[in-house]
């Protein structure tokens, strides 16, 4: 196990584990946290993982690691690593089960002092509207050959069917349609998965959040994002639901078979792999977009529900009752991009794996809205903590591979958390903060508590001080409703 | 004959819930391979909050699986990938007459519809997944990504 032996500080936020440290390793690790995030991080097999990670064939430059870590399987989640987009792999258990699992915020310009009274009403509507919870429940069932309409197209099948504006696809990430995305790579069964949850938010960590923004930290920023002091916002986090993991879990196996074949030799079977431009690496970036577009297409459905029950909730009785999009963005994904390696350009493919694009201002790739200022991040809080609205800089492209955090991380796990907390006075804790939650299962609300994260203003102060990162805004939650 | 006693550590046959930050962990055991397989069937359904007990008598669903895989872990991993995917259709399948031969693996599926979970597990990981034989038990950690 790496020990704080295997550690070398490079400053405060900035830590180094040398190639050296094992044989095996093809690259350096390098952790972006405090010194007492370090010291939980000893506690479980983050840091292994990430240095297993290292191992990865035709692995560009480090593995770099977010304060938001925690212990995943095979790849650790808050981690980012390159491969070379020719000669390099492509490895799914480096993107993760919930491919594309990411988060959209839409903002408004109704004061919460206007809104406060009509929470409740408004918590219940969302409730009634988007289906939560488990397996079933997506908003329309659909023909096979309308999913894979989906598959291939993501938000743009939403634009056709008039679950979007044009706004909304310039306002997500790849404008909601990942390319290369071919729906015979999926299987029948991820397919089927996938027919009846169109729509839905699943469960576990998912949520819609209603907040307000607390404080601006970006004045420029924020006005180009629609964010203003005082005034409430909405939040969605789910991703590609059955179809995901299925997607995910066939190649995972079907990898196993393939490794000898390469003659690739890792130290995590989660992190089986095959050469990008191999068949098989190719089959998977294939299905991978399709995942990603059904997750994107899923959460601009709910987006949409969502500005309906807000403005036929509010109307008439808030000015402006409207939600607008800010972003939506990915946090389980692979992607093709051009990084500044020393003096070279290169294209790589990116894993990240509970880490978030962050790109800074000018790059490729930025809808025209964002091209002046650089790409929000969104940092959702643990339950009933605030969430961040952050900016990429030009930093987090020479220094982060164009990457951030996505969250706060785990330090708990879901059995001690069942042990520790109880749901009545959890219940009661965020009442006293004037957080109202709504959620399909009590066991699986205290599994979120608060207390089994990290501090999310920590990690976003670690990202901050190594300059990956600007603030833009702090939002504080008002009502959660939880899958 | 397997003396189960499920999340007590005891017994020849069994599971019990691990700690694991992000996910849920079971260490399984069995006093035989086609043991091992079946209490991780039980534990998936633990996890998932299903009861852990098929009434034989409510049967509406009779199935025969086939499985070959590169080795046992491979293997255990597409058994539980099965039941999962049956248990996301509502069907709880208690596999009977598990016969395991190299890497392969047949059984009888019998089941009954109409079941629901109290949590959505996402996968089955090869995390930490090594089948091991110590003293007469088969033993090994699984963790289901939730």
């Amino acid at each position: 196990m790496v020990n704080q032996n295997d550690i070398q500080m490079i400053n405060e936020m900035e830590w180094l584990i040398p190639s050296t440290h094992r044989q095996d390793m093809n690259g350096n690790v390098r952790i972006f946290a405090s010194r007492h995030i370090i010291h939980d991080c000893l506690s479980d097999l983050s840091l292994d993982q990430a240095v297993n990670a290292a191992c990865l064939p035709g692995l560009v430059g480090e593995v770099l690691v977010m304060p938001d870590v925690h212990q995943g399987y095979g790849f650790p989640i808050g981690g980012v690593a390159a491969t070379d987009a020719h000669s390099g792999v492509v490895s799914p258990g480096a993107i993760g089960y919930d491919i594309n699992c990411g988060v959209r915020l839409l903002s408004s310009q109704v004061e919460h002092s206007q809104a406060y009274p009509y929470l409740g009403d408004l918590l219940h509507a969302l409730y009634a509207a988007i289906p939560t919870g488990l397996g079933q429940g997506g908003l329309q069932s659909l023909y096979e050959k309308e999913l894979r309409n989906i598959l291939e197209e993501g938000s743009q099948w939403a634009l056709r069917k008039g679950y979007a504006g044009a706004e909304d696809l310039q306002a997500t990430e790849d404008g909601g349609r990942m390319q290369g995305a071919d729906s015979r790579k999926v299987s029948e069964r991820a397919v089927k998965r996938g027919l009846q949850q169109v729509g839905s938010l699943g469960a576990g960590n998912h949520f819609i959040e209603v907040s307000v923004v607390e404080k601006i930290f970006h004045p420029a920023a924020a006005a180009s994002m629609g964010l203003k002091e005082g005034c409430v916002c909405l939040m969605i986090h789910s991703g590609s639901r059955g179809l995901g993991h299925q997607i995910c879990s066939d190649y995972v196996q079907q990898y196993q078979n393939a490794q000898a074949k390469f003659r690739f030799n890792l130290p995590d079977r989660e992190l089986v792999c095959a050469p990008i431009e191999s068949p098989e690496g190719q089959a998977y970036l294939a299905a991978m977009a399709c995942a990603a577009n059904y997750a994107f297409c899923n959460r601009q459905v709910m987006a949409h529900l969502a500005q309906q029950v807000f403005e036929r909730t509010l109307a008439g009785k808030c000015k402006q009752p409207y939600l607008h999009p800010v972003y939506d963005l990915a946090h389980n994904i692979g992607k093709l991009e051009k990084h500044r390696l020393g003096k070279v350009e290169r294209e790589v493919f990116i894993h990240r794996k509970g880490a978030t694009r962050a790109f800074g201002p000018g790059q490729a790739g930025l809808s025209e809205r964002y091209q002046k200022i650089g790409q929000p991040v969104l940092i959702p809080g643990s339950m009933g903590t605030a969430s961040w609205v952050l900016l990429g800089t030009e930093t987090a492209m020479l220094r982060s591979l164009g990457s951030s955090c996505h969250g706060a991380g785990r330090v708990h796990s879901r059995k001690s958390a069942r042990k520790m907390i109880h749901a009545d006075q959890m219940l009661q804790s965020l009442d006293l903060k004037g957080i109202t939650v709504l959620a399909g299962s009590m066991k699986g609300l205290v599994e979120e508590a608060p207390q089994a994260y990290k501090d999310v203003d920590e990690v976003v102060d670690c990202v901050v001080t190594a300059g990956i990162v600007a603030k833009v805004a702090r939002l504080r939650p008002l009502t959660v409703i939880k899958g | 004959m397997c003396i189960m006693n499920s999340e007590m550590g005891t017994g020849t046959c069994g599971f019990k819930e691990l700690n694991h930050t992000a996910d849920v962990a079971v260490e399984v055991w069995g006093d035989s391979i086609q043991a091992l397989f079946f209490q991780a069937a039980l534990a998936l359904y633990a996890i998932a909050g299903v009861r852990d007990e098929v009434e034989v008598h409510t049967t509406s669903k009779i199935m025969d699986l086939h499985l070959r895989e590169t080795d046992m872990e491979a293997l255990l991993i597409a058994f539980l990938t099965e039941m999962l995917y049956y248990l996301g259709d509502g069907i709880l399948f208690n596999p009977q007459e598990i016969s395991i031969q190299g890497n392969s693996l047949e059984a009888k599926l019998i089941g009954k519809e109409g079941v629901s979970v109290q949590r959505e597990v996402k996968a089955i990981t090869y995390h930490h997944l090594q089948i091991d034989f110590y003293g007469d038990i088969y033993k090994t950690e699984i963790v289901f990504d939730v």
